[in-house]
């Protein structure tokens, strides 16, 4: 007998003791989850209107403004635009059926690393349905940026709206380790080793250098054997230049990122810092840059390979100034939703 | 698409579904993450059953909602009784790394082809096959059975 055959019989085993419940028991979970982060993310759009562009007495309906000029710190979310007083976020000051608070409902990597229901199920919605976010149901979706952890890229999901850029500045003010986050490259970092990223940074990517597409990281650990692998396979045709960023430098770099959180800091320590490649291939257009980061993927010695996100994305992310200064970043394992 | 049609599809794809989340859950999550799995495919119907390969799609969406932080192949209790298998494998497995583990568990314990698993795992069939080579020599070696 083979250890395939094993391997079939502990699968047959073991489907012989799942009791899976009827399907129809679990419709509407997400759906009956949906309003509550709905809500969530209202109430961070007032409460940023208030901070922001506080506008007392403003009762002009016809009034387009960024942010909502209610006086009041809770309300609800209309699925329609047919209420009086619609601002361009589509809310309501009427009835107030829910206190939340929105930080806890939303989830913010650092603050909240334990994800909420709510995250998950954005998560999932983003990562499967690849369809715009309207969180806010006014119509026009929200921009979502998404780090597929499984193939190192970055997606533009959907679009965001100004208001929404509001509430992300109010949620850096709560969160001033974020908010100090300064321009950098998006660091995925794996501290506590469970193959999960720890830390997701959105940025302009100045730190990712001229020409530089894909960054393969190592483990800590990985041996001169592998990195040796690692450069044989670099010293290609294909790849015009290379640079190795030692684990040093890579801490150097945490600390830039991270300069106003001491305590991150004091826990982190530089051998504990996965090394890279930067690499610069011949080739940038996105096709070509995937197929060749793909050869990284799962070598002994690799941690992880992080694709720069395609310029048509970038643009996206910049133009309008909806996302000028912020961005969120949604991963399936770590942390799992930063706003920045 | 009625309720009949989608139950044709749920007797289809439910026990490759069951199977495949086995590897890597708890006994006790994987019947709920298949059904929140399949309630997500009714919900999403026109697109998921139109899918080339729905299992592989759904088994990620379970896996999303089973919100397993840790990854790696999971020894049940269950697996001590079974006197036909190799005594050590669940913990041979278990100390795969956790993408050879899927990938081994996708394969030969799900009956998955390469670009199925591949799928499945968001990777391409050629690394599920590196994982899957890698894995399995290295539990050959761990069990010191033969190939």
């Amino acid at each position: 007998m083979s250890l395939e055959d094993d391997i079939r019989r502990l699968g047959d085993a073991r489907a012989d003791r799942v009791t899976t419940p009827p399907w129809r028991d679990h419709l509407g979970a997400a759906r009956r989850r949906w309003p509550l982060l709905a809500t969530a993310a209202a109430v961070a759009v007032v409460l940023a209107g208030l901070a922001i562009v506080f506008l007392p007495g403003d009762e002009d309906d016809d009034t387009d403004v960024a942010a909502p000029s209610s006086t009041e710190a809770t309300t609800t979310v209309t699925p329609s635009s047919s209420s009086s007083t619609t601002s361009s976020l589509s809310t309501t000051t009427e009835a107030t059926t829910t206190t939340v608070d929105p930080l806890q409902q939303t989830g913010i990597c650092a603050a909240n690393p334990v994800p909420s229901d709510e995250v998950l199920d954005l998560a999932t919605h983003i990562a499967f349905d690849r369809t715009p976010l309207d969180l806010d149901q006014d119509g026009v979706g929200d921009e979502v940026l998404i780090y597929d952890d499984a193939d190192g890229v970055w997606h533009l999901i959907a679009r965001l709206q100004t208001g929404w850029t509001n509430a992300l500045r109010l949620q850096s003010e709560v969160a001033p380790s974020l908010a100090s986050t300064p321009d950098g490259l998006p660091a995925a970092l794996d501290l506590d080793g469970d193959g999960g990223l720890e830390f997701l940074v959105a940025g302009p990517q100045t730190r990712w250098g001229e020409g530089v597409q894909f960054m393969v990281w190592m483990e800590p650990e990985a041996t001169s054997d592998q990195h040796d692998e690692i450069r044989s396979l670099l010293d290609q045709p294909a790849v015009l230049s290379y640079e190795f960023v030692d684990q040093q430098e890579t801490f150097e770099e945490f600390r830039d990122f991270f300069p106003d959180d001491p305590e991150l800091l004091a826990a982190v320590t530089a051998d504990q810092l996965p090394p890279s490649y930067r690499v610069v291939p011949v080739d940038d257009a996105r096709d070509a840059v995937e197929a060749l980061s793909r050869r990284f993927h799962g070598r002994p010695g690799v941690r992880d390979v992080v694709q720069r996100m395609g310029d048509a994305g970038r643009e996206a992310l910049l133009q309008g100034g909806s996302l000028d200064e912020s961005a969120i970043v949604v991963t399936l394992d770590g942390c799992d939703l930063a706003l920045w | 698409m009625t309720e009949e049609d989608f139950d044709v599809f749920v007797m289809r794809t439910q026990p490759q579904l069951e199977r495949a989340l086995a590897g890597h859950l708890p006994a006790t999550r994987v019947g709920d993450a298949v059904a929140e799995a399949l309630a997500y495919a009714w919900e999403h119907r026109d697109r998921v059953l139109s899918m080339v390969n729905p299992v592989g799609y759904l088994y990620r969406v379970a896996q999303s909602k089973a919100r397993r932080r840790k990854q790696g192949f999971l020894p049940w209790s269950s697996d001590d009784a079974l006197p036909d298998i190799e005594p050590g494998l669940p913990a041979a497995l278990a100390a795969l790394s956790p993408k050879q583990s899927e990938a081994i568990w996708l394969v030969h314990a799900t009956g998955m082809s390469h670009v199925e698993a591949g799928e499945a795992m968001g990777i391409s069939a050629s690394t599920v096959a590196n994982h899957l080579e890698r894995g399995m020599t290295r539990l050959r070696d761990e069990l010191g059975v033969d190939a």
